[in-house]
């Protein structure tokens, strides 16, 4: 049975445990969860150098309200994912107590004790649901490498904001989610899948991101059991294709909705 | 529509007729200032601009150089918004341009800090950041790449950069000053005219 460990950016992440418990569900083999820690100031420092301001919003929405931040909607949700797969688990430790699987907690994805922990298990694959960038020793004891689905289409739209970023363009059909492998580049790796999302009416930007979550568990558990048993192929991304792309200012956040809005009354 | 004005039209119109009266400028740096403003009158609906020329600088020394935030002088800057302006070295400007953008994403909030160790000292270092930020907008205007509208919206609001207050109200003082109080008001003036052109456009 191929063995997988899974990479996560916090101990509470919906999207780590909904991942996970799918894994689990589908006979896949979870041998370790690397956590990373909550409470650590090199990584406020990095995450804050990132995302500024937002981070207090982040860190209120998915670690104070969790899951009280969604609210009922006309589309599937990742609660609706969950309540469909009978999902309950709200911390990764759960997982431990359930199902053997150890938990280890570090304080980046790139500590030693992740490495050592790599070569110990010697895992066919890593799923990554976040936590920073990943240094190429962690990808060289990854097995086949590290497995990530982006919210983007690539090799279009590398790097963050990239919903908003496709629609301020007006590439409104490159507004979609792609499963690769992560490599030393942002978002630069092999490409397993590609999916497109196109916009709902009616729909902003926002309510867009929350529709694709579930799509992204989903995709991401469904290539990585296809490509475990060879179901799908490996495709390299040519650099030059598309760009990087980063935060994007609140002024073009509104223009990228208002660009939205126009495409959906035509 | 909703207002996303960055400046009054009244401070606007204010401002250009004083640029309009300005005499013929009497420094680079005044002139690299106000020269190309790449039909932002027509955008934002104000008189044009006397043509005015490019300061001439010699660009033998960048095109060697490798392209990094920690190789560039403040002429270098300069020299790239000249090779925009001539449409000259068009690789070279691409490469200058990506790096440079990548480092200000990244180095966003230390910006101040490593502009500082870099230019030496507090009005140097402004005054790069405010001839990059024109630079980054230059390219935009030329190559309409939203990712450098981006990065200059975002050094905009950068603590400091721009400060409306310290432009003299008659846009009178010494070469330095005036050149500063000019690279604010292109700034201002052309991220104007680039939000006005998106919104027109959406439409």
């Amino acid at each position: 049975m191929s063995k997988v460990i899974v990479f996560s950016p916090n101990r509470f992440s919906l999207y780590t445990t909904t991942v996970t418990a799918m894994l689990l569900q589908r006979g896949i083999d979870v041998s370790a969860i690397f956590v990373r820690r909550l409470i650590d100031p090199g990584r406020v420092r990095s995450e804050y150098q990132w995302d500024g301001i937002r981070l207090l919003r982040k860190v209120w929405q998915k670690l104070f309200l969790r899951q009280a931040a969604y609210h009922p909607q006309d589309f599937e949700t990742i609660l609706d994912l969950r309540r469909k797969y009978n999902i309950t688990y709200t911390k990764v430790e759960e997982f431990q107590i359930q199902h053997s699987i150890p938990v280890y907690y570090c304080s980046t994805l790139n500590d030693r004790e992740v490495i050592e922990g790599l070569q110990r298990f010697q895992p066919d694959l890593v799923v990554f649901t976040g936590g920073g960038l990943i240094r190429q020793e962690v990808l060289d004891n990854s097995g086949h490498g590290v497995l990530n689905c982006h919210m983007g289409v690539l090799p279009n739209y590398r790097g963050m904001d990239v919903v908003e970023w496709s629609i301020l363009e007006g590439n409104i059909d490159q507004v979609g989610i792609s499963v690769h492998f992560m490599d030393k580049g942002v978002d630069t790796g092999d490409i397993l899948r590609v999916r497109h999302i196109p916009p709902l009416s009616n729909e902003k930007i926002a309510g867009l991101r929350n529709r694709m979550e579930p799509i992204m568990c989903q995709t991401l558990v469904d290539t990585c059991v296809d490509f475990l048993v060879g179901k799908v192929e490996r495709r390299s991304q040519t650099i030059q294709t598309g760009k990087q792309y980063f935060k994007m200012h609140p002024l073009l956040q509104e223009l990228a909705n208002d660009r939205l809005i126009t495409y959906q009354k035509k | 529509m909703p207002d996303r004005r960055l400046i009054s039209q009244d401070r606007l119109a204010q401002w250009w007729s004083i640029i309009l009266k300005l005499e013929t400028p009497g420094s680079e740096m005044v002139a690299s200032a106000l020269s190309d403003l790449r039909g932002c009158e027509v955008i934002l609906g104000l008189l044009g601009l006397p043509e005015l020329e490019f300061p001439n600088l010699s660009s033998n020394d960048l095109i060697s150089k490798k392209p990094s935030f920690k190789n560039l002088d403040p002429a270098d800057i300069l020299i790239l918004r000249k090779w925009l302006h001539y449409r000259e070295h068009f690789q070279q400007l691409g490469e200058w341009a990506e790096t440079l953008l990548r480092f200000l994403e990244i180095n966003q909030y230390s910006l101040n800090k490593k502009a500082l160790m870099q230019f030496q000292s507090p009005p140097a270092a402004r005054m790069a950041l405010l001839e990059l930020s024109a630079f980054l907008l230059d390219f935009y205007f030329e190559r309409k790449d939203l990712r450098f509208l981006n990065i200059v919206l975002k050094m905009m609001d950068m603590h400091g950069l721009i400060k409306i207050r310290s432009i003299p109200k008659d846009l009178v003082g010494n070469n330095g000053q005036v050149a500063r109080a000019l690279i604010q008001i292109r700034l201002l003036i052309m991220s104007e005219a680039a939000i006005q052109q998106l919104e027109k456009e959406q439409t």
